[in-house]
């Protein structure tokens, strides 16, 4: 077999070097893990892009696909867990890398996997998270995950995330149809009974314009009935219902002030028997 | 400011009370295994978000928002956990473990401690920068 060359070999090496460099997506709503995050990865010479939320990091996976993305769990709008959901869902990135941080509880740290997480790195002192980060991106680079399978998650119980699991539970079994939206219109929750109103699967439903979904000549009131200032719960097509999706639909408005802004929708098909009533 | 600078610098070597024991910015730095100028950029970042966060647990506790006091005070112990500030980290801990369990004694005490800390921390890591 003919020998390289000392220019075919410095070549390969470049290219080697080159296939190490990755593009990483850090989601996380607190300034000093993107921050400490940023440097490590940088300094490793990656491409480091961030995230404070799950919302503001579908809008950068619309448009970018990374090779890792290493992501918090419990965040405002889209949290962590529907983020990995989404992005095993989303066939262009059902091949990137998922390692959760997060210094929740080592029960619902099993579940990770159920997620679509590859890992879990629980959060703590910078000096102890550094090696689990940095074994990641070695392991990756060769394309093998065996090595990782030591990574545990600490001790501490999550009570924030149960809780917050156990109340999705109560609004995922509710019939009638429930949404969430920011300030801006996008959807960051959706229970089963919007998503079947609607008739678009969640990973697409998550991070669009709810007011897109409305015919044309509706948008402008519906853009304004969502916009107005007025903090207290009000209904919008009592007299004449909307059209969404083929079906005549009644929305209820109720603003709720917490942290950021949102606004809790309640969607009613008004051939429905529920009533906001009953709710 | 370079390392060396900042080696010499009396201030940066002056203590924060960690616990039982004293810790100093070099230290704290060498733990996490940060450059003392990383360290500096992180710690204004962390004075900046634990300020803005002691605002929300105060006005938290007096409205009586007990998952605003988990939520503030969890943020707070995340980063005090990272940078090796031990004793804020616990004293968070506390605050949200107790606000979980509904309740809100001591924990405007509690605030201001924290103040306290984190206006040692604002005024050393300050005169670092300088």
């Amino acid at each position: 077999m003919k020998s390289l060359t000392r220019f075919q070999k410095n070549q390969q090496i470049q290219m080697n070097e080159q296939s190490k460099k990755k593009k990483i997506l850090v989601v996380d709503n607190h300034p000093l893990i993107l921050m400490w995050m940023s440097e490590l990865l940088k300094t490793e010479g990656h491409t480091v892009l961030t995230a404070e939320d799950g919302l503001s990091a579908l809008a950068i996976l619309r448009n970018c696909i990374p090779d890792i993305v290493f992501t918090d769990l419990i965040m405002p709008n889209i949290d962590g867990k529907k983020l990995c959901q989404i992005i095993r869902k989303t066939p262009n990135l059902k091949d990137v890398y998922i390692v959760i941080l997060s210094a929740a509880g080592a029960e619902e740290m099993e579940k990770l996997t159920e997620y679509g997480a590859n890992l879990c790195i629980p959060k703590g002192p910078f000096n102890k998270m550094a090696p689990h980060i940095l074994k990641v991106l070695e392991e990756t680079s060769r394309g093998t995950s065996e090595g990782m399978k030591g990574i545990h998650p600490r001790q501490i119980t999550n009570e924030m995330l149960s809780i917050k699991i156990h109340f999705e539970a109560i609004l995922e079994s509710l019939p009638g149809s429930i949404l969430e939206i920011t300030p801006d219109f996008r959807i960051v929750y959706a229970n089963p009974a919007s998503i079947s109103l609607i008739g678009l699967p969640e990973e697409k439903l998550l991070g669009s314009n709810f007011n897109e979904f409305f015919e044309e000549e509706d948008r402008p009131m519906v853009k304004g009935f969502l916009s107005t200032s007025n903090k207290e719960p009000r209904k919008i097509g009592e007299d004449s219902p909307l059209m969404l999706n083929g079906k005549k639909v009644l929305l209820t408005i109720i603003p709720i002030q917490h942290g950021e802004c949102s606004s809790t929708i309640i969607l009613l098909n008004t051939t429905n028997e529920y009533s906001t009533d009953k709710i | 400011m370079n390392s060396r600078m900042l080696l010499n610098c009396p201030t940066v070597h002056q203590s924060v009370k960690k616990g039982s024991e004293t810790m100093n910015f070099i230290e704290l730095a060498e733990n996490a295994e940060l450059e003392i100028e990383e360290f500096l950029e992180l710690l204004k970042l962390f004075v900046e978000t634990c300020s803005s966060d002691l605002k929300k647990l105060q006005t938290s506790i007096d409205k009586g928002n007990l998952q605003g006091v988990v939520e503030s005070a969890h943020s707070i112990r995340g980063a005090a956990g990272n940078l090796g500030f031990d004793e804020i980290y616990q004293v968070a801990k506390d605050v949200e473990i107790k606000a979980r369990q509904n309740i809100l004694e001591g924990a405007s005490k509690a605030v201001r401690f924290l103040y306290e800390e984190l206006d040692k921390i604002s005024k050393k890591s300050a005169n670092s920068n300088e």
